[in-house]
This record gives C-alpha cells, structure tokens and sequence, in this order.
C-alpha cells in the first residue's frame, strides 16, 4: 500500500486535482507504457509543465473543459494540450508564467508550440525526446 | 463462471441473500462466515487443499460480539486475504456510500467490484459478479457519479481506438473485425457495446453520433 506510483498515477492525480464544479479535466493516453523509461529528471519537468499549463489556465483562461491527450512514437512523446477558455495573444506567453514551461521544454530538448489561432480556447502542442 | 466463491458478512439476512444470488449463477461451491478471522482461515485452508475460491465478497464493517475477533472490519480481512492471496477477486458489499473510501478500497486495496447495500442492490450485485468474472471492475450505478467526481475523465487507447472506428463510419457490429485485424483484444462485439454504453453512460450522451461528436469537440480523436 505504501508502494510508489507509477508516473501516470502521479499525472492522472495532479490534473484530478484541478476539476471542480467549474472545470472537467479529461485525460486520453495516459498509460504507463506512454511513459516508459523516462528518466526521473525528466519526468519532474513534464510534471512541472502540466502542473504549470494547469495553473495558467485556472489563473488567466475561465475555461470550463481542459484536455491532456498524450501520444507515443518510438521514443517521442507528445502531449496536446486544449482548454476551451478564452485563450492567449502571442506576445502575452513570455511574460506570464509560461516562460518558465518554455524553458524547461527546452532543458529537456523537446518543443513547444502555441496555437492561439483557433476559434476559442488555447491548444499548445508538446514534443521531446525520451532519451 | 465462478466456481468457489467465500462470503464474508455479519447479518443472516444479508448472507442469506448473496447466497441466494450466487445460486442463480449455478456457483457450484458457496461458503459463508459470519466472522473476518473465518474467512482468512477458510481462504488459508482453501490454498493448502489447493482448492482456492476465487471470488470473495464481503462486508466492510462487522458487529463486535463476545466472539474476539483479530480481524475488525473488511479493509484489513482484504488486505490480509490478498497478501496470501493476490489473485483472488474481491466484490465489497457494503452500505458505505462515501465515495473517498470507495475510490480507495479500489485504488489501494485493488478489489474488483463495489455494490452498496441499497434499492436494487440484488440486480446490482448479479451485474457486478458478470463483470468481475470477465476481469471488469464494477461500481454500482449510484455510486457512479460521487466517485468519478474526484478523478479527470480518463479515455484508455482502446477507448479512443473504438471511438475512431466510429468516426470513421465503421458501424458498431463491424468493429470486432477491425479491432481482430489490428489485432487488439478485446474484440468480441459484447465486450465493444459494452464499453461504448459505459462511455455514452459516463459522457452523459446517448448516441454514438454524439459520442463520436463530443470526443471530436475535445479534441482526443
């Protein structure tokens, strides 16, 4: 009982914690095998990023439905992120609290994108490397 | 179907009922007790005549009486039954409603299914043992809400994989032949329409149209 959680348990727990009546949280792909043999510092970055894309989107969105869709392609991970708030203007990204999750994507060699294009809502797209 | 399964509850009445349950699934060996230590040592036992049960349902809180028990209540009969026996199914049987406790004895105690003693509690309990027998882990449908309300929606690959056969126009009786050639289990059409009407259930949509339409809108297929 008192053994540890795997990454994905870890994941599915800390986006948990952000719904409420106000926000759903929905989560797809998240198996343990999406995750499979990602070093611990690595992990503590993608954790810190979700945490941080959460923390944005309940400070600045009103979104009431924020989506993780994660993906995996030999050794590549992907995670897609969508909120259906009222999104973001480009320049705004590097001033709030996003500069520092664009940051650790690039301590990790991985890539982030910002589609504030759409309709409504934000997307931002997420990629690196396991190794 | 099951072939031993043990109870594990306090009040005749209610023991009485499960058997009466199990019997209509033509169980060939249903033991009760009335006591936890009982039931630790009848699944003791059971594994040194290498006739193990495997499904155990049972109560979670237990009278006291002038009978010392070892063992308080269900959590630790679980805990206890499992570490000696790891692969034995367990189905809870409880009036607990409080869904923090129930979401944990499915987390931390690994057990298979809940169905709270309530309105139905037998058609929901017949419905329970179905689905633990084929390795599906079963709330009872009032519960359903209260504990979903902690946890994000999860979408599983399989989940997002049949919902994208259904976008693509590929018609419901036609999708154990995808899944079969892509080689994906399972794939008997029972266990699909199964999982697509607790999908529907659990979106709170009723079509598969709209099914297909709300993943679409989020954006996960």
């Amino acid at each position: 009982m008192t053994e540890e959680k795997s990454f994905n348990e870890k994941i599915s727990e800390m986006v948990s914690s952000f719904k409420n009546n106000e926000v759903n949280t929905y989560l797809a792909g998240n198996d343990e095998s999406i995750w499979k043999n990602l070093d611990s510092k690595k992990q503590s970055e993608v954790y810190q990023v979700i945490r941080e894309l959460l923390v944005n989107m309940k400070k600045h969105s009103k979104a009431d439905r924020v989506v993780f869709r994660f993906e995996r392609e030999n050794n590549l991970i992907r995670i897609f992120y969508t909120d259906n708030g009222i999104g973001i203007s480009g320049d705004v990204i590097y001033k709030n609290g996003l500069s520092s999750t664009v940051f650790r994507i690039e301590s990790i060699k991985g890539e982030i994108t910002f589609d504030t294009k759409i309709e409504k809502g934000l997307k931002i797209n997420i990629s690196f490397p396991v190794f | 179907m099951f072939k031993k399964v043990l109870i594990a509850e306090d009040h005749e009445m209610g023991s009485y009922s499960v058997q009466k349950t199990l019997e209509d699934f033509n169980v060939p060996k249903v033991d009760y007790v009335y006591y936890c230590d009982d039931a630790l040592a009848k699944v003791q036992k059971a594994i040194r005549e290498n006739e193990p049960y495997d499904l155990l349902i049972t109560d979670l809180s237990f009278e006291e009486d002038h009978y010392k028990q070892n063992i308080k209540g269900g959590e630790e009969l679980i805990q206890k039954v499992k570490e000696i026996h790891p692969s034995l199914k367990v189905i809870v049987f409880s009036g607990e409603h409080k869904s923090g406790i129930i979401d944990s004895l499915f987390k931390d105690y690994h057990i298979n299914g809940y169905v709270r003693k309530a309105r139905h509690d037998s058609k929901e309990l017949k419905k329970s043992i179905a689905s633990v027998f084929i390795d599906e882990d079963y709330l009872s449908f009032d519960l359903k809400k209260g504990v979903k309300k902690l946890n994000s929606y999860e979408f599983t690959a399989y989940d997002i994989t049949l919902v994208s056969l259904l976008s693509k126009g590929v018609l419901q009786k036609n999708i154990p032949a995808h899944l079969q050639e892509k080689g994906i289990k399972p794939n008997s059409l029972s266990s699909v329409e199964k999982k697509l009407n607790s999908l529907k259930e659990d979106l709170e949509v009723t079509s598969n149209e709209q099914l297909v339409a709300f993943c679409k809108d989020i954006g996960i297929i």
